[in-house]
């Protein structure tokens, strides 16, 4: 569903066209509430992807109201089948709006957002959908709408082809115009299920006819939860794995620092920076909460492309340990920023390795014994405190 | 003004080679993005300087600058290459390959996380092929660990994938124990495309392109880990080496950086061509390819890569017709070697049979078509976690993933576990 339209008020300046989807309740599958599918492939309800995409979508809003987006907000096309339990937990998602995840919905959308897009090349397209998703074969990925396995076609009938959806938004003939910025986060699963066979790949009802595009250098990489041939995986009633690390990377993990050019001096988090740090905050998610997950990218990247901006450097975890350490008990750290400020000392350095956060920067860290007579000794360093985090060892 | 200039630990296979170097105020900003080959002027004040290797290696100096100095790039004594030989094994692998974490057994969880997490997906037990331990890509969980040394071997094969082809040459390279831990083959330049097996009794055999030409070869550096082997072919440029790496390790600022320098240079060596080609597309420098992919494709005719990226070149220029008969022409020479070229190749022709406005030449839309289906085929045993072409099959122009099981008499190979006895 179009739940906002802010075109006439940005006057043909560029904007951000979002597309955001997130199915839990589904319809044919077991306790869906309606007629049993004919093959379930040993799918289940889900708990928490609906009210991760509304997580998604309440972000951007945040995000939008903290000046931290880098173009404003055009449009908002928001698609929810959530479970009893998120409507119950999360009471916006009732009067956000949206409608539900169908496939005729999901059509309709995909068809309103595609010519929304072809504004402008300068236009930053984003789309985010977390569900069942199902894979044919190495370098598919099909997504499951709320009325999957509904008896009305092959297995395969209301679902969506990633491919298929990301060549209809190409540039297209004759002008070339759309957003040249387009962002995709697949957030399911890429598994295989023994009965999709090599000639049923064909079954998936084609989204839209993929007309001869036009001249095509669009930046379009797309972020999967995990790899081909692989689950992804949610924490049941919350949110999805992949969403807890999208998160840290958009709020801290994957920002970088600007240029001395830049016109903006703000830290950011690009296409390049999400790509290189995403894997990191994924293993964290899944040492916190005992999940084993791997993402996998995609589509072109040719320019690095901002996603959001930070109000401040980001926090960094600084960990110190001293050899020996029997040392950390009798040791003070005093710290000094770039400008020559000097930070509450630390002392003394126990839990030892010691732990504490700084925002990213260069520190001058001096380390004194704290007891006359000491046999240790004191040590002094510049060092910059970058993420993903800052070790200082040092022996004393 | 004063200036800055860098040394490298490059002495030996990676002599020459030319890293990109970031040069960051004490705010972390950036003021610019050189190459240790330069000679950078900057304000006198204090700057960090920092060195990223592909294999993970990050170098950083803290360095106040009053007047000219010289910026050691040298990494950590544990981190330094054991010799000069083997640099580009050291500096410019995978760090997957490098990293001792791969090398430890991760616990089992305590908890049955099932009861916390829930699968976006069907429910299967753990035969999807990203639990296989394969050959080189990395278990996720390591479930025990074998104390004695694993058997495996190794050979060369001269194959075309796509048309059934495929002899085991009589000369195999020799493998040579580096280190207690590594040990290198050097494959011999050639204009026919081959692939190293890896075998082990009860996995699927491992199936991996070689990056070589007529012009150069490459190498095949065997790490011995605990009950495993990590096998990773290497170019023999450094250049295109490293930028390989940056890639793999989706290092992508380094990469940009890396591919713009191999630009400059005079591409004599056709898969620094490829690797630096594979680079510039992904980066949209479609002006800045010229007719660099054209010549690609017209001077070396056995090079599969040359057709896929022609393919996909004309294809973002809007050249459709054009594109469609270089992306077939990839079949008679072969599955391209870099894992990018058979996406470039599968995706565009899985596009352009779905658009029904195009008039096709019908052989061609037979081709196309059957081209796809063998291509699928091959692509369900593909890991595109590699950039190298890799996949399983004991017959590599018929993929699968059966297990191996080694003949009763004759020698498969080359024997790797004898080389690290």
């Amino acid at each position: 569903m179009l739940i906002r339209d802010d075109r006439s008020k940005l006057a043909g300046a560029p904007g951000i066209h979002a597309f955001i989807a997130g199915v839990s309740l589904y319809q044919h599958l077991p306790d869906g509430g309606g007629q049993q599918a004919l093959k379930t492939f040993g799918l289940r309800q889900l708990s928490s992807t609906a009210a991760t995409a509304f997580l998604v979508y309440q972000w951007l809003l945040d995000a939008e109201k903290a000046g931290r987006l880098p173009l404003p907000i055009a449009t908002i096309h928001l698609l929810l089948s959530p479970s009893r339990g998120e409507s119950a937990r999360l009471p916006g998602i009732a009067t956000s709006g949206a409608d539900r995840c169908t496939r005729a919905n999901f059509v309709r959308d995909a068809f309103s957002w595609q010519e929304r897009a072809r504004g402008s090349n300068d236009d930053l397209t984003f789309f985010y959908f977390a569900g069942h998703g199902v894979q044919r074969r190495q370098k598919d990925a099909v997504l499951l709408m709320d009325d999957f396995g509904a008896r009305v076609g092959g297995s395969l009938f209301n679902a969506i082809d990633v491919h298929e959806l990301i060549n209809g938004m190409a540039p297209p003939s004759p002008f070339g115009i759309v957003a040249h910025q387009q962002i995709y986060f697949i957030d399911a699963c890429r598994m295989p299920s023994s009965e999709f066979r090599e000639g049923e790949w064909r079954n998936v009802a084609p989204l839209w006819d993929i007309d001869e595009p036009a001249p095509d250098n669009r930046t379009a990489p797309v972020f999967y939860a995990t790899i081909p041939g692989a689950s992804a995986f949610a924490v049941r009633g919350e949110q999805t794995l992949f969403s807890f690390a999208l998160f840290d990377c958009l709020d801290r993990a994957a920002a970088v620092a600007p240029s001395v050019e830049d016109a903006n001096p703000r830290w950011r988090v690009t296409t390049w920076s999400l790509l290189s740090r995403l894997g990191d905050a994924i293993a964290k998610v899944n040492a916190d909460k005992g999940g084993d997950q791997e993402f996998s990218s995609d589509g072109p990247s040719p320019r690095d492309v901002v996603l959001d901006y930070l109000a401040e450097p980001p926090e960094v975890e600084v960990l110190v340990t001293l050899d020996p350490d029997d040392a950390a008990a009798q040791f003070q750290l005093d710290i000094e920023d770039d400008v020559g400020k000097r930070l509450t000392p630390i002392a003394p350095l126990t839990p030892h390795p010691k732990k504490f956060v700084l925002r990213a920067g260069v520190y001058g860290f001096e380390g004194k014994p704290t007891v006359a007579g000491s046999p240790f000794r004191n040590f002094r360093r510049l060092k910059p405190v970058e993420l993903p985090r800052c070790v200082l060892k040092e022996k004393v | 003004m004063p200036r800055l200039t860098f040394t490298t630990p490059f002495h030996g296979s990676l002599s020459g080679a030319d890293v990109p170097v970031e040069i960051r105020t004490t705010s972390l900003a950036l003021v610019k993005l050189a190459s240790s080959r330069e000679s950078v002027e900057v304000d006198a004040g204090t700057y960090v300087v920092k060195a990223l290797f592909p294999a993970g290696q990050e170098i950083v100096r803290v360095v106040d600058v009053g007047q000219s100095q010289v910026v050691d790039l040298t990494p950590e004594e544990d981190e330094v290459s054991p010799r000069a030989s083997l640099e580009n094994a050291t500096y410019a692998a995978s760090p997957r390959a490098a990293s001792s974490s791969w090398q430890v057994p991760k616990p089992e969880p305590e908890l049955d996380v099932s009861a916390v997490l829930e699968s976006l997906g069907p429910e299967m037990a753990s035969a999807s092929r990203g639990d296989n331990v394969l050959f080189v890509t990395p278990p996720r969980r390591m479930r025990g660990t074998t104390p004695s040394l694993p058997r495996a071997w190794m050979r060369c094969v001269e194959a075309n994938a796509l048309t059934g082809y495929c002899v085991i040459p009589a000369k195999q390279p020799v493998i040579e124990k580096s280190t207690d831990t590594m040990a290198v083959a050097r494959v011999a330049p050639s204009q026919h495309t081959m692939l190293v097996q890896c075998m082990r009794p009860d996995k699927p055999v491992i199936n991996i392109a070689l990056p070589i030409s007529g012009e150069a070869g490459c190498l095949i550096v065997i790490r011995r880990e605990k009950d495993r082997y990590w096998i990773e072919p290497q170019l023999e440029n450094p250049a295109a080496s490293l930028l390989l790496g940056y890639r793999q390790n989706r290092a992508i600022a380094h990469e940009a950086h890396t591919a713009e320098q191999l630009l400059r240079e005079k591409m004599v060596d056709p898969i620094a061509a490829v690797v630096g080609s594979y680079s510039l597309l992904s980066f949209g420098e479609l002006d800045r390819l010229h007719d660099w992919t054209a010549n690609l494709m017209n001077l070396m005719p056995w090079l599969p890569d040359g057709a896929a990226i022609r393919g996909e070149h004309l294809a973002r220029l809007g050249q459709h017709r054009e594109a469609i008969a270089a992306l077939l022409a990839t079949e008679a020479r072969g599955l391209p070697i870099f894992s990018d070229g058979i996406t470039m190749v599968y995706e565009r022709l899985r596009m352009y049979l779905q658009m029904k406005k195009l008039e096709w030449d019908e052989a061609q839309r037979k081709a196309a078509q059957r081209m796809v289906e063998h291509l699928a085929g091959f692509i369900s045993y593909v890991n595109f976690d590699q950039t190298i072409t890799t996949f399983t099959g004991s017959d590599p122009t018929r993929p699968d993933d059966a297990p191996w099981k080694p003949p009763p008499r004759k020698s498969p190979g080359i024997a790797v576990h004898d080389v690290f006895k």
